[in-house]
């Protein structure tokens, strides 16, 4: 993986930051679209396996592949990805842009990419837990 | 990174949507089953050198079953039969990668990837001494073992993206 320098963790660092509205609504649509497991007080696994995908993926296009692959499935999840996939994949594709942005190096725009791409999930998920959390203090109330 | 890290994250998730959505545009709808592109997916990952004769075969069922099928029937296997024909000339060997009708394969990227040694090796002649003629066969036999490295490596990379993008545009049409 290519060690990106320290102006370009800067810049992608204030674009995750700039748009973390943009995110969190995402994960908004998340907590309504997937919901958790009220008896058990489980999150969804969806959004776990979305937030592993992200951190471990080498290769941006994983990610894009996982919510191809969800939204793709016959039986499971489907139906809930396809009203948000489009809209996932919608935002990564701006993710995949921005590194373009950034730099005109392909390999720190791989790196960049990456970085971007955990910043977002990290927002994304953030914002469902937090969702997750109102609502079980508004059921315990 | 690597040539097929990128290449995976870049080129090939550009043509394999693009060459999907071509063909899919044109004929309508998504002619074959999930099921036979689990297996493409496998046989991609587990013998990337046996991708295009896995689609010669199913394209060659296809039209073993079009030739006694009702015209209705016959038009689903001509769209079956288009698909297994990109997927050969996306992953066809290298003695094809030349005159191939379509402008892009897997093939013809590691073509113009090779190291420049190995780019234009000259024809066998006659009157070639015994070093040049070794020399020769040595610059073949290592071009060989190059290509069939590119094959083993980003046959995989390629039908990874081409299998999920056409998951993709399967579930997305039985939702519409």
């Amino acid at each position: 993986m290519n060690v990106l320098c320290s102006k370009l963790i800067q810049e992608s660092d204030r674009y995750i930051d700039e748009n973390h509205e943009t995110f969190s609504e995402l994960g908004r649509r998340f907590f309504e679209t997937f919901c958790y497991d009220k008896r058990n007080s489980r999150i969804n696994t969806q959004i776990r396996n979305l937030q592993q995908i992200v951190c471990s993926a080498t290769r941006f296009a994983d990610i894009e592949d996982f919510v191809k692959n969800q939204m793709g499935k016959e039986r499971g999840n489907e139906k809930r990805w396809k009203t948000l996939g489009d809209d996932v994949l919608a935002g990564l594709e701006q993710l995949r842009q921005e590194s373009q942005n950034l730099d005109t190096d392909p390999a720190n725009q791989m790196a960049l990419r990456l970085r971007l791409a955990r910043g977002w999930v990290r927002a994304v998920v953030s914002e469902y837990l937090y969702r997750v959390a109102r609502d079980q203090m508004g059921d315990a109330a | 990174m690597t040539c097929v890290d990128f290449l995976s994250d870049t080129t090939y998730r550009r043509q394999a949507a693009e060459q999907l959505n071509r063909l899919l545009d044109d004929i309508g709808k998504c002619p074959v089953k999930r099921s036979q592109i689990y297996g493409l997916r496998q046989i991609a990952r587990q013998q990337p050198n046996s991708v295009d004769k896995f689609a010669s075969h199913q394209c060659e069922r296809a039209k073993r079953k079009q030739e006694g099928a009702a015209e209705g029937a016959a038009v689903g296997l001509q769209a079956e039969i288009d698909f297994w024909t990109l997927v050969i000339s996306l992953s066809g060997d290298f003695s094809h990668a030349g005159d191939s009708s379509h402008d892009w394969s897997v093939c013809k990227e590691g073509l113009d990837h090779l190291p420049g040694d190995l780019q234009n090796i000259p024809p066998r002649q006659g009157n070639m001494t015994h070093e040049e003629r070794t020399h020769r066969n040595k610059l073949c036999e290592r071009r060989q073992k190059w290509l069939n490295q590119w094959n083993n490596e980003h046959i995989p990379a390629f039908f990874e993206r081409f299998c999920t993008h056409y998951l993709y545009r399967r579930g997305m049409a039985e939702n519409s």
